[in-house]
């Protein structure tokens, strides 16, 4: 093997390691919740109907796993008051209520494309402005968003 | 310094191949780790045609580009399989459109087409150097007969 092939080698598993490493360790810090779905059927609503099922039936026996404390679906109210959701104003778990749905968006704080800091802001409150002038009339954040629903905004 | 410099160049190549290999194989794996985060980018014909879910197609996409950025990695059939993640990056700037995602692999795009037409570098699996006047002998007339 002459030296440009094992200098090949050598860069290739470095870069390698670090890329997929890197991928893993912001996979581990962003919470457990890239290994399970979306707790609610409520998937991508633009799905056929012969995707959706499929769909529904891979995110049927989720489990929310944001938190450290998880929960089956079943046991948690399907409609939260803002003071449930100020409580869940930080990093480690942040709640938001968009356009009357309730979001969990603990795990997308470090995914999110534009910076963890645009959701870091609206943990514990009404996002609904901030995600209107931001994503307003789009269909894929509509969509993605649609992926952390746990419930909707009673009315208080 | 003079020497250092003179030798940049067979290095560019090198940098771009690499650096665009990380990229791809960072956004594999985070494919194939989190595929959830990744469905909604998934465009509905592509569910229509295949007839896979968004979950499945996502899975099967992080590791089309993790095979592939390992072969680019190492510099195994540089000019196809960067051709082949330049028509991917197309498709992917196509879906996504205009925003500052799409702008940005539209750079990566081109850094692909880039590489693809470059081809082998000093440090890929089938570089082979060019023979020059120094590692052929010149025969004078009188040994050649």
């Amino acid at each position: 093997m002459t030296i440009n092939k094992k200098i090949s080698l050598a860069l290739g598993i470095a870069i390698i390691v670090v890329s997929a490493g890197t991928a893993v360790y912001q996979n581990v810090n962003s919470g457990s919740y890239s290994t399970s779905v979306a707790p609610t059927g409520v998937v991508n609503n633009t799905q056929s109907p012969t995707t959706s099922n499929t769909a529904v039936t891979t995110t049927a026996q989720a489990k929310p796993a944001s938190s450290s404390k998880t929960q089956s679906t079943s046991n948690l109210p399907s409609s939260y008051t803002l003071a449930n959701i100020a409580v869940h104003n930080n990093g480690s778990s942040c709640w938001s209520a968009i356009n009357g749905g309730v979001y969990d968006l603990t795990s997308w704080i470090n995914q999110h494309p534009g910076g963890s800091q645009a959701i870091l802001s609206i943990c514990g409150k009404d996002g609904s402005a901030a995600f209107n002038d931001q994503h307003g009339g789009q269909r894929r954040p509509a969509n993605e968003l649609a992926g952390f629903k746990i419930g909707v905004l009673a009315s208080s | 310094m003079k020497n250092f410099t003179k030798k940049l160049p067979f290095f560019a190549p090198v940098v771009l191949r690499l650096g665009l290999s990380g990229v791809i194989i960072w956004f594999g794996t985070s494919q194939i780790l989190s595929p959830s985060v990744w469905t909604s980018y998934i465009p509905d014909i592509a569910m229509h045609l295949t007839g896979m879910s968004a979950f499945t197609l996502v899975i099967f996409n992080g590791i089309f580009e993790i095979v592939a950025a390992v072969f680019l990695v190492f510099g195994l059939w540089i000019r196809p399989v960067a051709g082949l993640l330049f028509l991917h990056m197309c498709g992917i700037v196509a879906s996504v459109g205009l925003d500052p995602i799409g702008i940005r692999d539209i750079a990566i795009a081109a850094g692909l087409l880039s590489t693809t037409f470059y081809g082998n570098d000093v440090l890929s699996w089938h570089y082979k150097p060019m023979r020059t006047e120094t590692e052929v002998p010149k025969l004078e007339p009188e040994q050649m007969l």
